[in-house]
């Protein structure tokens, strides 16, 4: 978000820890409904913790109390004339994230704390970087790792009109794809009337962040980075939404595809 | 005497009550199923189906699955393997022995899909007696069954 901007956060039951009010401000509060309004005062990033509180059930001698829960979210701001694609903090440490050239990166960790591993494929942006963002901008089709203290993600940018090496559907089914190592591969797989989303994919391969992934209700999108060559087995499932039913007569779906990932 | 009529009267009574009330072993059983199966394959690719039955509100001495409806998976695939059942595949069905109430039975098998097409599988849990497959039930009243469609593409 952009300094000057406001944001809603919208969690019944749970109770909202900021720490560093120079970045946002809360403004408006409603006691009881989990629900706060914060303003963006400043430019830089702030770690919200919020902290679910469970309930004490009545009991007379030992009582198990169960801990509370804790979520964590970055929020990043950055100058008003700034306009960003992509904002990244350490909370997203090991994700890999896919760009375009053209878009812009903001990393909330100091611009003389970041490493590039290959500065040419995205590159910093020195005069709107300071000692708490780093702004860069995505350059060419190549892989980039930034890191620094506590902090590290892999940028993968990719030409704008062939995002994607390989593209499989539903109809890849009992099909063995191949595939080389480095490569991004979507997986589109279909979502049908009367079942859940489609879920699974593989541990084998790297989950890829795709935001900039056109909306799609009628399918679920996997991608995934193809990380080292072999036979990459990858089942996914969809339950029918009367799954938990005691009459529910529709089984489950299972689609098996083989990748086949050459080096 | 008195207590002798009282009771041929108790029994008459039971007797009555035999005829109003239906035995509870001419009751369907209700049990619950579950699973998944391959939903696209190709012409060649193994298909897979993972199933369980259970929650038996009482014992079964012998259950049968059969295929009903247009399509009968065991005919529609080749080189069909158990991978994990204690059921017998043949004759287009499955014969899984007695099944007691507490139990959760697993039926895994796969097969190679044979033509391309478009599937609609319906398998029937049934308690056979005498040759007789009588219908085991769901917890609403109808047919325990699993349905599922495998969409088989050409290479």
């Amino acid at each position: 978000m952009r300094v000057g901007q406001s944001i809603e956060v919208d969690l019944p039951g749970w109770t909202l820890r900021p720490r560093f009010p120079q970045v946002l401000q809360p403004v408006a509060a409603q006691p009881g409904s989990g629900r706060t309004t914060f303003k963006a005062i400043g430019s830089g990033s702030q770690l919200v913790t919020v902290e679910e509180q469970l309930g004490v059930g009545s009991c007379k001698y030992e009582c198990a109390q169960l801990a509370p829960r804790y979520e964590q979210f970055v929020v990043v701001v950055v100058p008003a004339d700034q306009v960003v694609d992509l904002a990244l903090s350490e909370i997203d440490y090991g994700r890999i994230f896919l760009l375009k050239p053209g878009q812009r990166v903001v990393a909330a960790i100091s611009s003389a704390a970041l490493v590039e591993s290959d500065p040419t494929v995205v590159v910093l942006d020195r005069v709107q970087s300071d000692n708490s963002l780093s702004m860069l901008n995505a350059e060419r089709p190549g892989r980039v790792q930034l890191s620094g203290a506590r902090f590290r993600v892999t940028l993968l940018v990719k030409a704008a009109t062939s995002p994607y090496d390989v593209v499989a559907t539903e109809r890849d089914g009992g099909r063995t794809i191949p595939a080389s190592v480095g490569q991004v591969i979507v997986f589109r797989l279909g979502n049908s009337a009367g079942f859940l989303p489609w879920r699974g994919g593989s541990g084998a391969l790297d989950s890829v962040v795709d935001q900039g992934a056109p909306r799609d209700p009628t399918a679920t999108t996997f991608t995934d980075l193809v990380p080292s060559a072999g036979i990459v087995l990858l089942r996914f499932e969809d339950d029918p939404r009367c799954w938990d039913q005691a009459t529910c007569a529709d089984i489950g779906r299972i689609l098996n595809i083989s990748l086949e990932v050459g080096g | 005497m008195t207590a002798r009529v009282v009771g041929l009267m108790i029994l008459a009574a039971a007797l009555v009550g035999c005829g109003t009330f239906p035995h509870a072993g001419t009751q369907p059983v209700i049990g619950h199923v579950g699973g998944g199966a391959t939903y696209q394959t190709s012409v060649g690719g193994r298909a897979k189906v993972q199933l369980f039955i259970r929650d038996f509100d009482r014992q079964v001495p012998h259950v049968v699955l059969t295929f009903v409806g247009g399509h009968n998976w065991l005919l529609e695939h080749g080189s069909i393997s158990n991978d994990f059942s204690a059921c017998q595949i043949g004759n287009g069905r499955l014969d899984c022995g007695a099944i007691s109430t507490m139990e959760y039975q697993n039926i895994f098998f796969s097969g190679v899909a044979t033509r391309p097409g478009v599937f609609q599988y319906t398998l029937a849990v049934s308690s056979e007696q005498d040759g007789h497959l009588e219908p085991i039930h769901a917890a609403d009243g109808g047919p325990l069954i699993m349905r599922w469609v495998e969409v088989v593409n050409a290479h």
